[in-house]
Order: C-alpha cells, then sequence, then structure tokens
C-alpha cells in the first residue's frame, strides 16, 4: 500500500473521529488500517431497526482509485447484501467504474444507512430477496424482522 | 484520537489551514524552487499523523532500513511539528493572492484525493483541481482521462502553479509545453520538470538517484547495484510510479509473492496478502482479477455447477478433458459421438438428457430404446447425482453410439469435425466452430437449427433454452457441415490477398481458424490504414521481410510505427493478431517479445516529448535532477520516513547550491549503504572508492547532465520509437550505465569533466552495442569480483 493511500486513510479516519457520523461506530485498527470495522445501528425508521450490522470494509491497495470493499459480517436480509458467509455487497458508487477517487468512506457508510431504509431494487445481489421485496413487501419485512431478532441483537 | 506526540492532530479539525503552517515551517526557503518539493511535507506529515499512533512502531521501515532508530525520526517529527504550531496559519483567503504567493497557497493546500500538500495543480476543463501527481497517476497510469471528480472526459488537463486560474483563462501560448500523448499542458518549466521525473525509471531504492532506460534495465541496476530485485507482477500491474515498488532481497521476493508482505502493525503494513496462484499452471498472478481471468482463459468450469450455486465458490478444471470427466461423473452427458466432438453437451438431469437424445438422435435409437428414453425413471428422480442414474444413462447411449452414425447417413466429406477425439480442438478452434455455427444460423431461411445451437452455446441458458423446440432435431447436420463450405469460401478469398499465406485450400479446422485469423489481421491493418492500398501492400512486405529473416521483430514493430498512424492499443491488437498467425514459434514469440519490450519502454511508462530538451536547456534544474528525484521519491514513497529527506531540507546550502542533498545525508544515515556513501562532500574523487576507475565518476557526470539528452532515448520518447539508437542503448549501454549511475553523488560538480568524457562515450556508442555490452559485462565482473 502506497504512503498516499495510507495518509489518505488516515485523514478519513480523523475525519470520522471529529465529525462521527450517525448511528455508527468505527473502531480503527492500528495494526490494519486497511481493515476497518464499523458497527452500523439499523436506521429507526426502517425494518432493521434495533439491529446492529457489523460491517468490514477492506480498503484495496491502490485506495483512492480503487472502490473500498463493503462487506455485512452480520447476516442481513436485504436484497443488496449477498445471503452467504460474505455478506458483500456491490452497487452504486461501490463498483469500480463508478467509483471516484474523492468519494470518501463516509459517504460510503451512509449510502449504507439509506440501503437499510431502503433498498435498492434494480441493484439486487439477491434476486429472490429483492423479488420478495417487490411483490411480498409483508414477507419480506416479516422475515427481515426475524434475522434482525436471530443475527443482529 | 489516541493522543501523545503528535499534537497537530488533536487540533486539526478546528484549524484546516494547519497543513499549511506545518509545510511552511518546514520549507523554510521560499526562494529556493525545490524547498518546495512535497518531500519534505510529506516526511513531516508521517511524523506528525503517524507519529501520534504508532510512534512505537515507526521503526519497521522498509526491509532495508529495519531496526532504524526510530527514536530519532520521532525527534524529527516532533522538532518540525512545533515550528508549525507556533507559526501563524495563513486563512484560506490567502491562497487568493496573485500568483507570486503560488508557493504559499500550494502548500497551505491538501490534495483531496491522496492528502498529501499539493506541490503543483492539474486544473481540468471542468475546472476541477487535483494535485499534479494524483492527475498524472489518473492520466498515465490509469489511462484514464476522466476528472476524478465529475467524470468528464477531457483531453488536456494543465499542470499549473496558480491556485485560482480556470481553465478557460490559460491561453494556448501559455503553456510551456504541451504533451498530447497523456494530454497534459504544463504552465512552466518547473512543472514539466517535476513530472518528467515523476515518469523516469528511478530507482526504487531511496538513496539512489539514477534514472534507468526501461524495465529491463532497471531490473538491472537494482540487481547489480543493490543487490535486490523487483517483483515482476507488482511491476507490470500495480499502478505506481517506478521509485514507488519495492526492492526485495531474493527471498523477501518470495515470500512477498507466496504470502504478502503485510507487517501488521507496523508502519509499513500493506494488507497485501500475496499473489495469487494458479494451482494447475504454478503460476502466479498480480491479484484474483488477473487469475480470474486466466481461469477463465485458459481453464474450464462446469456450467451446470455454477448454475446450481448461483456463481459461488467457482470450482475449475485443468482443461476440457478433465471438465468431461467432471460431466460424466457427476451430470448427463450425452454419449453420442458428434455431441463428444461438440463439447458441452451435458444436462444436469437425467430427463434433461432423454429429451436431448430423443430431440437430436432419434435416427439413432431402436424403436425399443425410444421407448425406454421416453420413460421417466421416476424412482431415482430426486437423486440428481446417484451412480445408478449417471450409469444408466452412459450404457443407454453407449448401445446407441454406433447405430447412429450409420443412421444419419451424413456425407463424410461434410464432416468438419477431425473424427478423432484424441485430439481436441484448440480454444481457437472451438470457438471457430461456434462462431460458424452461429452464422449459419444468423443466416439459414430454416431459423435457428438446434444442433447448430447447443454447439455454439456453451452458457447454460442457451444451451437449455435451445432444448425446447422438438421439431428442430433435422437441421442439426445441415448446419454443421454447410458453414464449413461457405466459411471456406470466404476464408479462401482471405488467402489470397494475404502474402503471408501460401497455403492450399484448406481441409480442416485448424486451417479454417488460420484463415480466419489472417483474414482478421488484413482486415485490421487495412481498417487501420483506412483502406490506403498502396500502405497496406507496404504492411504485407514488412510482414514478407520479417518472415523472410531478413528485418528483426524489433525493427518490424518500428516499421509498423512508421506505417500506422494509430494509437498503441490498436496497434497491440494487431502485433497480438499478427504473431497468431506464425507458425513458427521462434516468430512468434519474437514479435511477441519485440512488442512487450516496445511497450514496456514506451507505452506502460509514458514518457514526455521533449523532455531531453528541458533538461538541457533549463540548465539550472538539470543539475538538481538529483536530489530532485530524491526527493520527489520521498513525496509519494514509502521511503519518505527515511532520514535523508529531512536532512536534506535541514541544509541551508542545499536549495541553492550545487550539492545535491546526497552528500549531507550520508552523515545523518545510521545504516547507509557502503556503496553508496560519499564520505566527504567535496571529494568527487572519494568516489573511487567504489568504483575503480576514475573515468567512471566523469562519466556518470557526464550521463547525469546530458544523458537524458542523448542516452535515454526512452524518456524523450521522440514521438516515434523509429530511432534506432533505441536499441543499442538498451542492449548495450544499460549496464555501463548502471555501474556509472551508482557515482551519482559526484554528479554536480563536474561540470567540465562531462564534455570531456563526452567523446569516448560517444565513440564507444559508435562501435556498437554488442561489443560495447561485452566489455561492459568484463567491467561488470572486475567491478563486483
Amino acid at each position: 500500500m502506497s504512503a498516499g493511500a495510507k495518509k489518505r486513510i488516515m485523514k478519513e479516519y480523523t475525519e470520522c473521529m471529529n465529525d462521527p457520523p450517525t448511528g455508527m461506530k468505527i473502531n480503527f485498527n492500528e495494526q490494519n488500517m486497511t481493515k476497518w470495522e464499523v458497527l452500523v445501528d439499523g436506521p429507526e425508521q426502517s425494518i432493521y431497526a434495533g439491529g446492529h450490522f457489523k460491517l468490514e470494509i477492506n480498503f484495496p491497495n491502490e485506495y483512492p482509485f480503487k472502490p473500498p470493499v463493503v462487506s455485512f459480517k452480520t447476516k442481513i436480509y436485504h436484497p443488496n447484501v449477498s445471503n452467504d458467509d460474505k455478506g458483500s455487497m456491490c452497487l452504486g458508487l461501490l463498483r469500480a467504474d463508478e467509483w471516484k477517487p474523492p468519494n470518501k468512506v463516509v459517504a460510503v457508510l451512509r449510502l449504507i444507512q439509506t440501503l437499510l431504509i431502503e433498498p435498492n431494487q434494480d441493484d439486487a445481489i439477491e434476486p429472490s430477496i429483492a423479488n420478495e421485496y417487490k411483490e411480498n413487501r409483508k414477507e419480506f419485512e416479516k422475515n427481515a424482522k426475524d434475522w434482525v431478532k436471530r443475527y443482529a441483537k | 484520537m489516541p493522543t501523545t506526540t503528535g499534537g497537530a492532530h488533536a487540533e486539526g479539525p478546528t484549524s484546516p489551514p494547519r497543513r499549511g503552517g506545518r509545510g511552511r515551517g518546514r520549507g523554510q526557503d521560499y526562494t529556493n524552487p525545490r524547498g518546495r518539493g512535497r518531500g519534505n511535507p510529506a516526511g513531516a506529515g508521517r511524523g506528525q499523523g503517524r507519529g501520534s499512533r504508532e510512534g512505537g512502531n515507526r521503526g519497521g521501515g522498509r526491509i532495508q532500513d529495519k531496526g532504524k532508530a526510530p527514536a530519532e525520526e520521532v525527534e524529527h517529527a516532533q522538532a518540525q511539528a512545533m515550528p508549525a504550531l507556533v507559526k501563524p496559519s495563513p486563512s484560506p483567503a490567502a491562497a487568493e493572492a496573485s500568483t507570486d504567493a503560488d508557493a504559499d497557497a500550494e502548500e497551505s493546500e491538501v490534495c483531496f484525493i491522496c492528502a498529501s500538500p499539493v506541490q503543483h495543480l492539474a486544473v481540468a476543463p471542468c475546472n476541477h483541481r487535483s494535485c499534479h501527481i494524483c492527475s498524472l497517476r489518473l492520466r498515465a497510469l490509469y489511462k484514464t482521462k476522466t476528472c476524478a471528480h465529475c467524470r468528464t472526459e477531457s483531453d488536456h488537463v494543465v499542470f499549473t502553479d496558480s491556485p485560482m486560474k480556470n481553465y478557460e483563462e490559460f491561453a494556448h501560448g501559455d503553456f510551456y509545453k504541451t504533451d498530447d500523448n497523456m494530454g497534459i499542458q504544463f504552465e512552466n518549466a518547473e512543472t514539466f520538470d517535476d513530472t518528467r521525473l515523476l515518469l523516469q525509471y528511478n530507482c526504487p531504492e531511496h538513496t539512489c538517484d539514477v534514472a534507468c532506460l526501461g524495465w529491463p534495465d532497471l531490473h538491472r541496476h537494482v540487481k547489480t547495484a543493490h543487490g535486490k530485485v523487483m517483483c515482476d507482477l507488482c511491476t507490470r500491474n500495480k499502478k505506481s510510479f517506478t521509485h514507488e515498488h519495492t526492492l526485495f532481497t531474493f527471498a523477501d521476493l518470495k515470500k512477498h509473492q507466496k504470502f504478502g508482505d503485510d507487517n501488521p502493525g507496523a508502519i509499513d503494513q500493506s494488507g497485501f496478502k500475496g499473489h495469487p496462484e494458479c494451482g494447475f499452471c504454478r503460476q502466479r498472478f498480480y491479484g484474483d482479477d488477473e487469475l480470474f481471468a486466466h481461469c477463465r482463459d485458459r481453464h474450464e468450469k462446469c456450467h451446470i455447477c455454477d448454475r446450481l450455486n448461483a456463481g459461488r465458490n467457482p470450482q475449475y478444471f485443468v482443461n476440457y478433458d478433465a471438465l468431461e470427466v467432471h460431466f460424466r461423473k457427476d451430470h448427463f452427458m450425452c454419449p453420442d459421438r458428434e455431441c463428444l466432438e461438440k463439447k458441452f453437451v451435458v444436462f444436469d438431469s437425467e430427463m434433461d438428457l432423454k429429451a436431448h437424445q430423443i430431440e437430436v438422435h432419434p435416427n439413432g435409437l431402436t424403436k425399443d430404446a425410444l421407448r425406454d428414453a421416453r420413460r421417466v425413471d421416476m424412482s431415482g428422480f430426486q437423486l440428481r447425482t446417484s451412480h445408478e442414474q449417471d450409469y444408466g444413462g452412459r450404457r443407454d447411449g453407449r448401445g446407441r453410439e454406433g447405430g447412429r452414425g450409420r443412421g444419419r447417413g451424413r456425407d463424410p466429406n461434410a464432416e468438419p469435425l477431425p473424427a478423432s477425439s484424441a485430439q481436441p480442438m484448440s480454444r481457437a478452434e472451438l470457438a471457430y466452430q461456434r462462431q460458424a455455427a452461429l452464422q449459419q444460423n444468423a443466416s439459414s431461411a430454416s431459423g435457428r437449427s438446434f444442433g447448430g445451437q447447443l454447439t455454439s452455446a456453451p452458457t447454460p441458458g442457451e444451451a437449455f433454452a435451445a432444448r425446447a423446440p422438438p421439431s428442430a432435431a433435422e437441421p442439426s447436420t445441415v448446419s454443421v457441415s454447410r458453414p464449413a463450405t461457405t466459411q471456406v469460401d470466404n476464408v479462401a478469398n482471405g488467402v489470397g490477398q494475404m502474402t503471408l499465406n501460401s497455403h492450399p485450400v484448406p481441409q480442416t479446422p485448424q486451417d479454417q481458424a488460420r484463415l480466419l485469423r489472417h483474414n482478421a489481421v488484413t482486415e485490421r491493418a487495412s481498417n487501420m490504414l483506412r483502406g490506403d492500398q498502396s500502405k497496406v501492400q507496404e504492411f504485407r512486405s514488412q510482414i514478407s521481410t520479417y518472415r523472410n529473416n531478413r528485418v528483426t521483430a524489433t525493427q518490424l514493430i518500428e516499421g509498423f510505427f512508421a506505417l500506422f498512424d494509430a494509437n498503441t492499443a490498436e496497434l497491440g491488437k494487431l502485433v497480438k493478431e499478427l504473431a497468431e498467425i506464425f507458425e513458427n514459434q521462434s516468430k512468434r514469440e519474437g514479435l511477441l517479445k519485440a512488442w512487450s519490450d516496445w511497450k514496456a519502454i514506451n507505452e506502460d511508462y509514458p514518457s514526455l516529448p521533449g523532455s531531453a530538451m528541458g533538461q538541457s536547456l533549463s540548465g539550472g534544474p538539470a543539475a538538481h535532477g538529483g536530489s530532485r528525484v530524491l526527493k520527489l521519491k520521498s513525496s509519494t514513497a514509502q521511503s519518505s520516513r527515511s532520514a535523508v529527506n529531512k536532512q536534506a531540507s535541514w541544509n541551508p546550502t542545499s536549495p541553492g547550491g550545487l550539492f545535491p542533498s546526497l552528500p549531507t545525508t550520508s552523515s545523518g544515515r545510521v545504516g547507509a549503504k557502503p556503496g553508496q556513501t560519499p564520505w566527504a562532500s567535496s571529494a568527487s574523487t572519494s568516489s573511487t572508492r567504489v568504483s575503480p576507475m576514475p573515468s567512471r565518476a566523469a562519466s556518470s557526470a557526464n550521463l547525469n547532465k546530458q544523458g537524458n539528452a542523448e542516452l535515454f532515448p526512452a524518456l524523450p520518447a521522440a514521438a516515434k520509437p523509429t530511432s534506432t539508437i533505441f536499441s543499442p542503448g538498451y542492449n548495450g549501454m544499460g549496464i555501463r550505465r548502471d555501474n556509472s549511475g551508482r557515482n551519482t553523488p559526484a554528479n554536480a560538480w563536474t561540470t567540465g569533466a562531462g564534455s570531456a568524457t563526452n567523446t569516448p562515450a560517444a565513440s564507444e556508442e559508435a562501435n556498437g552495442g554488442k561489443k560495447k555490452g561485452n566489455k561492459n559485462k568484463k567491467q561488470t565482473l572486475f567491478h563486483f569480483g
């Protein structure tokens, strides 16, 4: 990892510390600054309210020229998060071709919060969940809440 | 926020311009153009930023730096941080001051991308700004011309020192130089020089200011001069400037490739976990993406398994044979000979296989077998992979196989495939088959034919969709045999046109595939030449001369550049396609090698046209090249925390004087490399300690001052690389330069000597590269032995 990347990560972390985004807690490990652990609370107005989701943000070597990789470590029933042990998400500004170097991690985290409130159906990584979200909202909400209870308490 | 030493961070948020304050505190001498170099800011930034958190770990610098008095560095960091805090921070408005205040304004700004102090600004037509290093990185290394902020594509950006000037305010005459290759307009000589320095093949060793000719030269240099190696995968793929790469010992390189060189908790932690290896080929790739591309291209994946587990955990097979074994074992493969040859005719259930057999091979079935086939074995319905089913299916098929072949009564001449399955088709041939079938489908009046679809569709979706129309059984044979003839015609026409080609009318699919490739090459070439027949003719004759060994591959490539007015990407495709059709292995590899060599030197690392001119014209900066390179290195590379740079900036003479920073650093450095240390700053003779031949020192000076103009043709880029000076320099001179390069500390004060040695060097050059190469090798031996 180049010095520039580290400097940039440090700067972003400092900014996060000075102006902590609401509803999340960033665990910064100086032993490995390329991997952030973020604890995101399910937003109040969302079906994930009450849940706490552990996220992992991995900064590639070429950061900020390449996007960070975000994954959910806590299982979550969500169309945009893969339903496996990886919990990977790939959407919007996290895509390699849409990522812009000036983008900040905070923006990514905010995007994730809005996604918890309103999933993005068109960018779904789990088609079945997206389908359910579209066609059977009740069932989707039930499942999602169920998972929050089971995994995210 | 952890507390302790740094201090600057604690107050960071509330006083954004703090960096400016710090930067100035360190810069000290504004009149010194080099004082603005980012090297020192970077060093100090680290001291403040990380020192606060990781002071204890600072020792873990680069590998070769390990154990270098961390405490001392922390002290430096503090010492430099202090004045920064006392100094009044400039208000942001100060940036608006006229261009005279450039130095101030720049230093008070931090690039929003790399978080380093801005040295020069890059302004895009959308008037978004970044530091010139980030902009250059994007344009030169990532090869993207889009604005980092808004993604607007722009042909040119301006590298400037004025913080407020908008893009449209620059008049054309304002520019000192323009580089159209990368699309950069330089406002003044200094921005140009700084940019040029970044693009040199600088040695990554942070005390070494040697700039090499190209990758091969640099590899040689680090090996001979520093006894280190660079990671080949990183140098090829990593988007960093040469001096940002890491030098490894052989053992470290192994570790780097296998496990990565992450060093958790240390200042140099990289998070890098090693280059992944292809388990089949034992070959390593830069990253997962590259490995994936390799597996996709070279190995096989089971489309059925892929579909079943939704693309997760993809499993690869070394080749189709291995995949076929898997098909037989775990899926339901159509055992029909033709289907076996077509490949990928496999189903995930016995039912699908039976349906396929009824539809496609009804003639081969006896009535009983047909009836059996229509019967669904409900007993094993759920057990997809049970062995009974598997064997059942196979036995079934084997019984039918012989009969089918006879029953079809196909014209043996129309058989498009060699019958023997012992000789599997190459991917290219396979692709050709698919393409042929597809074309047939598209043109044939009978609509999409079933058999053709199956062949051409390796993807599950298509293959299974194709199963649907039950009436399409018959055309399958036609679809395969007919394209063979039509294609041959097309291709044969192409053959006539290619001077390259002297083959008779093709018989085998291999031939057809080859002819298709020939056609593609001619077509691409004539497209690139915009149909200019005389040029196409010239292109052909050039290839023939290469084929007849009358020119080397390098000359051929150069000839292409003279001939084609196309960009390198286009030409690269052409060269690759061209290489494919050479059957002579050595010819093919020779051509590819020549191409990659050319690319390594000219394209991967774009050069600045006229940089040589800049060097020799603006005498002042040129003489400082050495120290500037070092500073520049420290500004972007990890080495910035070395004591060298700080020492250099403290030295009041270094700004204006002729001394590059090296002489002063030697005293400050703890673990200086013996071969690198000029003990007395005044002693150019001291370098005799390292170089047994005094003339060497002089020639090194020559090289450093004028070398960029004359001996480093790769950098000047001279528009087209057709100049032949490039080849001998590339082969022979490299070694010579390596040796001399190590003596560069002596460079700055031998102005006269430079011209003196000029003549021998030139005459040597005239003697031709080969002889010289040998001679130099001897010197090398002597030198190190």
